[in-house]
């Protein structure tokens, strides 16, 4: 697939492009989420946009609730946008639909206190999403590659992902950066023990000290809670996959960026405007740093993955890279990207990172990952502060 | 024969890529492929697990990709299994803090 320079998308009133066409149901309250999850029954392109939370959140949280929300409708594959609430939270689904209308987006809202119940909401919803359906006009246009935000992140990590699967992985970040898309990656938790290879890739002193007071103060709060962070880093999984430590996990898992220099920090959910390499401050955890990413603008999510996992995303295609001979036999039907054939001698390090670019460009050209086939559409909430 | 990857040279442990039986021979390998030494494994490792390329002293690093994975908290020998019953994180101990703040306390 050598000598491409674009791919086709949809172009949005913003400037950002779509890989994807999705409508956007976002419910801003758990109050919300069965309308939510009913109005897009038999909507093959709504996604139910629904979680926890919404309810007793303040300062601090509350903001990152609501950029995460706004993020993830301004996101490029997010064609429309539909908001559900209750009407006595602290985000109103009026205000967040208003934020999205303000960029040329199409967007509605509806609150369940105000029409009256689940039936009426229910069918208010359908009637409001049939609207915003017959209002788009969607014509797949020739994009060019600066117009793509790919994401990174690996799950389920084991031996294989630090030897050959995120260096894969790497080989590709430093194509698709050569053909000018934007590249993000995350986990400030995964960099614990890999200082050092921060301290070469940072472009500016800069930025990095922002990825390093990161990584100090995850190290902090576990210290602060008494805790040994052995506890959940490495994970039990990952050391019968054989990595010992997190500090092992950490440099295994920062290969992924490939040779690069990092030339863009961002907060959790801040969206991703520069290009080149970007961090963004995020946990560990998968579906969070997902959801950040995705608020971040990234419209694809290569995800690295030793062990195996089905998770996907809800408005973002994902794509699993393994390895591991074991798991892309047990877990075939969730892997994208075999490259295990490296540990048999059959495939070198930049042919896996070229199997891994062109899988991109293919997801990018519409061909759909293994996680939206089956039917994933995860989704969460990083939270900050607590619940009162 | 059964194989394991150095992936930098200054690391003292190698990741084996098959499952590993005591005694067997062991070919220590480049990313290149290359074959740096052969060496017996003196316990059974399983796949992608770590081998130790020397004897490692109790308190000694023990480095990874060219950098230090944690250290040793018994001393390791030649060709054994490397993980977390005989080396252990640097980072992120709470635990120790609290043991040390428990000290401070007079606990």
């Amino acid at each position: 697939m050598n000598g491409f320079s674009n791919f086709r998308g949809f172009k949005r009133s913003d400037g950002s492009v779509g890989i994807r066409n999705h409508i956007a149901i976002i419910s801003t309250v758990a109050c919300a989420n069965h309308v939510v999850d009913s109005i897009a029954q038999g909507y093959p392109n709504a996604v139910p946009i629904t979680h926890q939370h919404g309810c007793d959140q303040l300062g601090k949280d509350l903001d990152l609730f609501f950029n995460t929300l706004l993020g993830i409708a301004k996101n490029g594959n997010v064609a429309a946008v539909l908001v559900v609430g209750l009407g006595c939270e602290e985000i109103s689904a009026f205000n967040l639909a208003k934020s999205i209308t303000k960029i040329g987006k199409p967007a509605a809202s509806l609150m369940i206190q105000e029409v009256g119940g689940t039936s009426a909401s229910i069918l208010e919803g359908k009637k409001r999403l049939k609207f915003l359906c017959s209002s788009l006009t969607l014509k797949e246009e020739d994009i060019d590659f600066s117009k793509l935000i790919i994401g990174l992140k690996c799950g389920g990590s084991d031996f294989s992902s630090g030897i050959i699967t995120n260096p894969a992985v790497g080989e590709a970040v430093d194509l698709l950066l050569q053909k000018g898309a934007k590249v993000v990656f995350g986990e400030t938790t995964e960099l614990l023990g890999a200082e050092e290879v921060i301290r070469q890739k940072a472009q500016s002193n800069k930025i990095k000290t922002f990825i390093l007071d990161k990584i100090y103060a995850v190290e902090e709060s576990a210290i602060l809670m008494r805790v040994d962070i052995r506890g959940a880093q490495p994970s039990p999984g990952n050391i019968e996959g054989g990595l010992s430590t997190i500090e092992e996990k950490s440099l295994g898992a920062v290969c992924k960026i490939g040779n690069s220099k990092i030339n863009n920090v961002l907060n959790f959910a801040q969206p991703c405007c520069k290009p080149g390499l970007s961090f963004m401050d995020t946990p560990g955890n998968d579906i969070l740093t997902m959801a950040g990413l995705a608020a971040g603008g990234a419209q694809v999510i290569i995800f690295t993955t030793g062990r195996g996992t089905p998770m996907g995303f809800a408005t973002v295609p994902v794509i699993k890279v393994c390895a591991s001979p074991k798991t892309v036999h047990v877990m075939k039907e969730n892997i994208d990207v075999d490259i295990s054939p490296f540990f048999f001698g059959k495939i070198s390090l930049s042919e896996a990172g070229r199997i891994v670019f062109d899988s991109v460009i293919e997801t990018a050209r519409g061909k759909h990952t293994k996680a939206e086939i089956l039917g994933h559409r995860e989704f969460g909430i990083r939270r900050i502060g607590p619940t009162l | 024969m059964n194989q394991a990857i150095q992936i930098n040279q200054k690391d003292n442990v190698a990741t084996v890529i098959q499952d590993v039986s005591i005694n067997q021979k062991v070919a220590i390998i480049d990313k290149d492929s290359n074959v740096l030494m052969v060496l017996n494994a003196r316990t059974s490792i399983e796949l992608g697990h770590k081998i130790a390329l020397r004897d490692i002293t109790r308190g000694e690093l023990v480095f990874k990709y060219g950098f230090p994975i944690g250290k040793a908290t018994v001393n390791i020998k030649l060709g054994s299994h490397v993980h977390i019953h005989n080396i252990e994180s640097q980072k992120g101990r709470g635990d120790l803090e609290k043991i040390s703040q428990d000290e401070k306390r007079g606990c």
